[in-house]
């Protein structure tokens, strides 16, 4: 009898033995099977899902930190319709927060479709972009209704009224904290694009990648065993951008610039400015603008296609005599003329057989270099430049720029072709007509880096809107860079005394208690179809202060004014904004600056 | 009783003693099996918790993010250009003209200096935040073990 028990237990013991071994070798064989495999990768295909993660965009601050363009946190509202139990109650609440149509809502629920694979959609998007106020408004709703829900007496086939099923998942929305301010140089994202959302226009497109940041492909998985390192790793947000743009000066340049546009009836204002020794761009005014927070709203802003979208960099124009401040400055470095060089103005000068008349037609007499600049003598500058000779004259605007783009560190900027001698659209006029900024077109950027030239020793600087890039914590700077010196200081000097004299002696509109500015005024005729147009002309002003050592260089450009001349309307522009300008600087008025440096 | 059965008895263990150690045997095979499946059973708690937690510090953690974010665009909307001249007025601020200012002269002032609240470095955080043997359970570990050696064997590339 215990022989045979004792068998028992070795059989038994030997079987199970067997049976483990023999589990043990077909989970083996199983984990190796090709078929269990694609089983195996099949599951974790259903566990875990890949999906590209886009890092927060970076942010767009001011000079001096002011945010311009941010992140906001946002959210979508899904329902699992399978959760849901009161669609009319979530309709409804949605309806009343966030101002939807309760059908549209009621019927998603209702009726969610089937997605591209034929299956039945079981997870509906009811609303996007949904603020955080709203969603506080819709959980304080739940919590009510949750509340009432406990004091309901319902029968069994009843249902309290109640948001069940409804989520929200959280997104980053871009989002401009100072609206319209800066806006055509921040551009705009145009986030309603979801993951085709991409920067347009401005600083958004042409720094896009670098906003962006790098995308990042991660594996989300429900198995808290497969958590790894990866999905816990912090994806870095895109690159911040610090401008050169003072936001302050910003405010005032554009309402200065939509004060200008009401008073003098132009079709749009532009206002540029600078500091000349460095290329910074301080601010850049432009009308009309448009709130990027409401970027759809684009073809209403701008319903005209042509029309371009940042005036300062997206057009040019023939800039007339603030021209002549290149001319004269040609002139002058190469030693053509001198300040105090005689002319006489008799009325006309003929060049490649064609006449040049001064502005209002009249024979102005004796003149000094001087006396022409401040009097703007169309026949004077032709005859400068016609001493200098086309070759001379064309080599020096070429060095200033024209004729190029400036580089600027915006999307969109342009420039018109500089016609030189031997191409074939010139005739010898276009020398006469150039020197005093006809037949010539610059954008407003471009006049006003090349002028800023004269302001800054002779030195021409690249114009920058980006002084520093801070990604994941490193700094790096965008130094200011001298793309060429197309007259010498000593030139630089001399003209910018002539340009201040003649403003002083013309008692200008441009002039500013207390600061001691140069500049030139700008009245010009606009290219048409047939001609150029009888009845409406471009006003600007250009200047610089103060003259001793420039800080700023300022561009006013008022497009067909009422009032016909430049100095009628743009010069007083120039002048308020100075007067703003130096507060805003904290710029003493020169009395003060000589006696700091006599001490 | 024959000399044969004393001597047998002299080496063969009184039966309640085999069975007393049966018995002591099947105890230790059990409680070592109750073991093996504590252990088991814990590695794998352990590590379904360590990597909820990280799930939820995560989430946790781009919250607070999101949240950082929106309050800086909030701060900077309200101290927006146009609201600072708006509430200005309404208090009775008027704009200064350069006139009206009093310069003061300050030796060794270099002016106004930019503050830029850019987000710091990522931190620098160790690669791996759970350690290996919280990742899987003992079972799966000894089949990918086992796997890889008969992967091995075979010349399976990785």
């Amino acid at each position: 009898m215990k022989q045979i028990t004792f068998f028992r237990f070795r059989f038994i013991g030997g079987a199970l033995t067997l049976a483990g071994l023999f589990v043990f070798i077909w989970m083996i064989r199983l984990l190796n099977n090709e078929q269990a495999r694609e089983l195996v990768l099949e599951g974790q295909s259903i566990q875990t899902s890949t999906e590209i993660v886009m890092p927060v965009r970076g942010s767009i601050y001011d000079t001096w930190g002011h945010l311009l363009a941010g992140n906001v946190e946002v959210y979508d509202i899904y329902a699992e319709v399978r959760n849901v139990s009161d669609a009319d109650t979530i309709a409804a609440t949605l309806a009343s927060v966030l101002g939807v149509k309760q059908s549209d809502i009621r019927n998603k629920l209702l009726d969610p479709g089937v997605n591209e694979d034929g299956h039945k959609i079981v997870d509906v998007k009811l609303a996007e972009f949904v603020t955080s106020e709203q969603r506080e408004q819709i959980l304080a709703i739940k919590k009510e209704l949750t509340k009432e829900a406990e004091t309901l007496r319902l029968r069994k086939d009843e249902v309290a009224p109640n948001l069940d099923g409804m989520r929200f998942e959280p997104l980053m929305l871009r989002t401009y904290p100072e609206g319209m301010l800066g806006s055509n140089i921040i551009g705009f994202y145009n986030f309603k694009q979801r993951e085709l959302a991409t920067g347009v226009y401005g600083l958004e497109e042409k720094y896009n990648r670098l906003l962006m940041g790098t995308p990042i492909q991660r594996e989300f998985t429900s198995d808290p065993h497969l958590m790894n390192e990866a999905q816990s790793e912090q994806i870095p947000p895109g690159a911040d951008l610090i401008l050169t743009i003072d936001r302050d000066i910003q405010s005032m340049a554009e309402r200065v610039a939509d004060e200008a546009l009401k008073s003098s009836g132009s079709e749009s204002v532009t206002i540029l400015i600078m500091d000349p020794e460095t290329g910074d761009i301080l601010a850049m005014a432009v009308t009309p603008r448009m709130d990027p927070n409401e970027y759809w709203e684009l073809a209403e802003v701008f319903p005209d296609p042509t029309t371009p979208y940042n005036r300062a960099v997206e057009i040019t124009f023939e800039p007339g005599s603030i021209f002549k401040v290149l001319t004269m400055a040609a002139a002058l470095d190469s030693g053509t003329v001198e300040p105090e060089t005689d002319f006489l103005d008799t009325g006309v000068y003929y060049i490649g057989g064609v006449g040049v008349h001064n502005w209002d037609y009249g024979a102005w007499g004796p003149q000094t270099m001087t006396t022409c600049m401040q009097h703007s003598l169309n026949v004077c500058l032709a005859w400068v430049a016609d001493q200098m000779g086309p070759t001379l004259f064309y080599n020096y605007l070429e060095k200033f720029g024209i004729g190029h783009t400036t580089g600027v560190d915006l999307a969109g900027e342009v420039s018109s072709p500089l016609l030189v001698q031997g191409d074939k659209d010139w005739y010898p006029i276009n020398l006469g007509t150039n020197s005093y900024g006809q037949g010539v077109a610059v954008s407003p950027l471009q006049i006003t880096s090349a002028i800023a030239a004269v302001a800054n020793d002779g030195k021409l600087m690249m114009p920058r809107v980006l002084k520093t890039v801070i990604d994941d914590g490193e700094e790096y700077s965008n130094p200011p860079q001298v793309i060429g010196t197309p007259i010498s200081a000593e030139t630089a000097h001399t003209l910018t005394d002539m340009l201040h004299v003649s403003l002083k002696e013309e008692s200008s509109d441009a002039l500013v208690d207390g600061y001691s500015v140069a500049g030139k005024t700008g009245t010009a005729s606009i290219p048409g179809p047939g001609g150029y147009l009888s009845n409406a002309t471009n006003a600007s002003f250009i200047g610089w202060g103060p003259v001793d050592d420039p800080k700023f260089i300022v561009f006013v450009w008022l497009e067909e004014p009422a009032g016909e001349w430049g100095s009628v309307v743009a010069a007083p522009v120039f002048s308020q904004v100075v007067s703003e300008l130096v507060v805003l600087m904290d710029l003493p008025p020169d009395h003060i600056r000589e006696q700091v440096a006599g001490n | 009783m024959t000399i044969k059965n004393r001597l047998k008895q002299a080496y063969k263990q009184a039966p309640w003693r085999l069975h007393t150690q049966k018995g002591v045997l099947f105890l230790i095979a059990a409680i070592l099996g109750a073991s093996i499946l504590w252990i088991m059973v814990t590695v794998s708690v352990e590590a379904s918790s360590a990597g909820l937690e990280i799930q939820y510090l995560n989430r946790l953690r781009d919250e607070y993010e999101r949240g950082n974010a929106s309050k800086v665009t909030e701060i900077a909307r309200l101290s927006s250009a146009a609201r600072l001249a708006e509430r200005a007025k309404e208090l009775g601020f008027v704009r200064a003209t350069s006139s009206q200012i009093s310069y003061v002269y300050v030796d060794g002032y270099t002016g106004r200096i930019a503050k830029i609240t850019a987000q710091p470095p990522g931190a620098d955080l160790p690669p791996v935040l759970i350690r290996p043997e919280y990742t899987v359970s003992l079972s799966e570990w000894l089949m990918k073990e086992i796997v890889k050696l008969n992967e091995q064997s075979l010349g399976v590339s990785p």
